[in-house]
Formats: C-alpha cells, structure tokens, sequence
C-alpha cells in the first residue's frame, strides 16, 4: 500500500514541479550554450548579460518559493480540505500518509537545492572554459581546499546533509502550522498562517543567541591562536553555523513530526 | 445477519455545544437505513464520526468489531456530502486511485456505469457539472462491493430525474448482505427504498424502528411521523 501512496502523490505532485526543475535544466542548458558561443563578447551584449544573470538568479528564488508553496497548499488541500475526505477514508494508516508525503515532498525540495547547485557549477565552469581556457578542475578543487579546509567530497558531503535536514524541517514546520491551524473551529488558514509566524520568530531568538555565543567563544580562540588560517574558515562553517545548526534542525524535526503525527493519527476534524 | 455498527455513549461537542450526545446504537447488516433529522441534529456529524474524520469527545464505535481505523475503512464507503475529489483529475485517473487503494473496488462495474450516463472517462472534474461530478462520486462509492455505504445527503442536490436514477443506482448494486445508511431531509423521495428509519434530533436518537413497524403500529408514513415529530 505504501509503494501505491507514493506513486499516487509523486503523480499528483509531479504534474507541476517536474516541468518547474526541467525549467531549471533547459534555461541552465541554454546559458551554458549562450556562454560556449561567446555571444556576451559583443560589448553591446553586456547589458543582456547582466539581465540575464538578474533574471536567472530571480527564477531560482521564484522556482523555491513555488515550490514551497505548491507543497504546502497541496498538504492543506489533501489533508484538511474537502480532498482530505478521501485522503482520510483511505484504508491506510494516518503515519503512511504523512510519512510519504514528507518524503516526497523532501524530495522535491532536495532536487531543486541539487539542480541549483549543478546549474551554478555548470555556468560556472563553461564561463571559465569559454574566457579563460581550461577549467582545471583539479586545481580548482586542491584551491578549494586550501581556502576552506576540507575537501571537497567531504563538502559536498556535509552539503547534502545540511540541504536533507533544512528541507525536513522547513516542510515540517509548514505541516505543523496547518495540523495545528486546522485545530481551530474557525480561521484555521489564519490560525496556521499565525502559527507558523510564531514558530518563525521563536526560531530566529534561538538562531540569534546561538549566533552570538558562537562568535564570541569563536572569536575568543582566534585571538588565541592569534593567526586566522584557512581551518578558520572551515572551523567557522563547521563548528559555528554547521554544527549548531544542524542540532537545530534535527530538535526541529522531531518536535515538528511529532505533533504533526499526532495531530493526523488522533486530533482530526474536518469540517 | 449480523452486528455491523455498534456506538456506546458516543458523544461529540464543538466547543460546548453538544453535536451528539451519549448515543448508543447498532446496525445490523442486510438494510437499508434512513438516518433522518433537520439541519443541524447532528446526521453529518455521526457520519464523519464512522469515517474517521471526526474524533469523538467520548464513547466508543467500532464496525465489524473493530474499532474506526484501517480495518473499518476497508469495508465502508462514503459518499461525502459535497464534491471531494481533486477537480484536476480526470475520471479514469481517480478510478485508478479507488482501484489501488481500495480492493473491494470493481472497475469493470464503474467504466459500465460511466457508459451508461454517457460520461467521458477521460474529461476532468473541473470540466464538469455540479450534478455530473455528484454522479461521479455516486458511481465510484456503488462501485466498491462494500459492507457498509455511508451515503450523506446523496440526492440534495440533483433534479428529480437524477433522483430518481440516483436511487436506482443504489437498488441496483445493493448486495444483500450489505447495509446502506442514508442520511437526508427528502424524505417522500426516499421511503420506498427504507427498511429501517432512524430519527435523530438534537444529538440524540429518538426513533429507530423499522418501515413496516411505523406503518402499522402507528399507521402512517416514514414522512408523515417525521413531520409529526420535527415539527417547528
């Protein structure tokens, strides 16, 4: 029955987000040809350049919020509105549906943080190609990790798992909002909407006091070892920003899954 | 026949008003039930209470033994009172979906149906109207060989002609062993086809009795005693 959820809920999500990243695929295609062929050289192309740059960099944003928004109206209306009559009286257990709708939904949003990445390396590494002359992407990754600290495949690494858990719990705190939201007797989009804002500002407290100790105890070690070498860097993304906010996450995700769950398995109420 | 519902003390409030309030009651398999009252005494509510999607204060319900979950599921199908399908699909989509997920589901009874009233399988909802899409829904809960079909106001908001095929539909894939429970204030429309009635006012049950019992214990028609009892 789980294998049937996910094919239905990639089938009803797909019809919009696949076209969104193949968007993403064909416009990064279309510039790494644009920057192959040298049309940017002409003097008169450089205001098209920078345009376009405006305009890639504004479809990427564009192309995360709505794919936020698509998933987060898709579990409001799938769960909580009139279409939650059928998700609610299908013969599976209330978790397998939350379960695969989180997963998919994780999985969209991890595509897009991935495809993004992809197309900037891609742009990237043509431009270089096409004006400088060979990209050397050995000495591009060595120069990588001289000035970060840590190589690039352990990056890559750390990178994957920070997009899989700010992607969990930034799906999960919309769900949380609308569970929590439909609680309420009347004005439960409003109610979510002010949910979702409390969370918000809760989280930003928290960032903003682990932010400042991190500084503080960080910057007190840089003064110790008085030499702010290329580990600093690394010792900076990982222990101050990295860590800490990974730690967040994983409290974010737990707590947010929880009620979540809750609220699907027992506190249900359509209206 | 056989217990198919069972609620004990079942009550639900919104806020502090009471929806349903200590009822007991038991479905027996093999009928056809009414489940009568005005606006508001409380039939949507003990309805989505036997669906899932609606958690009681207190009390307990279980179908066939068990209590409301996936196992209750399996063997009800609902017809909600409004239009709960994804206005996006098309028909032959949706038929895919009750058919993975629903085992009792016969395909081949729904594609005949949709024949019958002329309806594409392949236009989507959206495309439709608003008594169309309610034959839809119509066609896709009588086409689960089910124990129990919860069917809330399913002819409230159709012309009599669709009535009329409305009611034949049900009739005509009615198994015996199954019970249908209808929820609906269009009485006269609907006694024929009733073998059992149950009023209910105010959140609470205060007729269950069968057609023939109304008839001639107190010699008068289902819609008769119910404008007797409801009267304003």
């Amino acid at each position: 029955m789980l294998g049937k959820l996910f094919k239905h809920e990639f089938k009803n999500t797909g019809r919009i987000l696949l076209p969104l990243n193949l968007i993403l695929i064909g416009f990064t295609l279309l510039g790494m040809i644009m920057l192959g062929l040298k049309v940017f050289s002409n003097s008169y192309m450089g205001f098209a350049a920078v345009a376009m740059l405006v305009i890639y960099i504004f479809g990427i944003i564009a192309l995360f919020i709505v794919t936020y928004v698509f998933l987060m109206v898709r579990f409001y209306r799938s769960m909580y509105s009139a279409e939650g009559y059928l998700t609610h009286t299908l013969p599976v257990s209330p978790l397998a549906t939350l379960n695969t709708k989180l997963a998919v939904s994780t999985f969209w949003v991890l595509l897009s943080y991935i495809l993004c990445f992809g197309s900037v390396y891609a742009l990237i590494t043509t431009a270089v190609r096409t004006y400088a002359g060979e990209f050397d992407s050995t000495e591009f990754f060595a120069g990588f990790e001289d000035a970060v600290g840590i190589s690039p495949k352990a990056a890559l690494a750390w990178a994957l798992l920070f997009m899989l858990l700010s992607s969990l719990s930034g799906i999960l705190m919309i769900y949380c909002s609308i569970s929590i939201g439909q609680l309420f007797n009347k004005y439960k989009i409003l109610a979510a909407i002010v949910t979702y804002v409390i969370f918000y500002l809760i989280l930003q407290v928290v960032n903003m006091i682990i932010m400042v100790r991190s500084s503080i105890s960080s910057a007190e070690e840089m003064t110790l070892v008085d030499n702010a070498d290329q580990s600093f860097l690394a010792d900076f993304y990982g222990d101050v920003i990295g860590i800490p906010t990974m730690i967040q996450s994983v409290i974010m995700i737990v707590i947010f899954y929880a009620i979540t769950a809750y609220i699907s398995k027992k506190r249900v109420n359509l209206d | 026949m056989s217990t198919l519902l069972e609620c004990k003390e079942l009550t639900k409030k919104f806020g502090k008003k009471a929806a349903l309030d200590q009822i007991d009651l038991t479905l027996e398999s093999g009928h056809i039930i009414g489940l009568l009252g005005p606006n508001g005494s409380g039939k949507t509510t003990l309805i989505k209470i036997i669906n899932g999607l609606l958690t009681p204060n207190s009390g307990s319900i279980t179908v066939k033994g068990a209590p409301i979950g996936v196992e209750s599921k399996k063997v009800v199908s609902y017809l909600p009172d409004h239009t709960y399908l994804n206005m996006g699909l098309k028909v032959r989509d949706i038929i895919d979906y009750f058919e993975d997920f629903y085992e009792d589901f016969d395909t081949v009874r729904a594609y005949d149906m949709l024949a019958k009233l002329s309806i594409n399988p392949n236009d989507k909802l959206k495309t439709m109207s608003k008594g169309t899409k309610e034959k839809v829904q119509l066609i896709l809960v009588m086409s689960r060989h089910a124990d129990l079909y919860v069917l809330d106001e399913p002819i409230a908001g159709v012309d009599p002609a669709a009535r009329d095929y409305i009611l034949n539909t049900i009739l005509a894939n009615y198994d015996e062993n199954a019970t249908i429970l209808i929820s609906t204030h269009l009485i006269a429309d609907i006694e024929n086809i009733l073998d059992q009635v149950i009023f209910i006012k105010n959140g609470h049950i205060c007729l269950n009795s069968s057609v023939d019992e109304i008839r001639e214990e107190k010699g008068t028609s289902v819609d008769a005693l119910f404008r007797e009892v409801f009267k304003c």
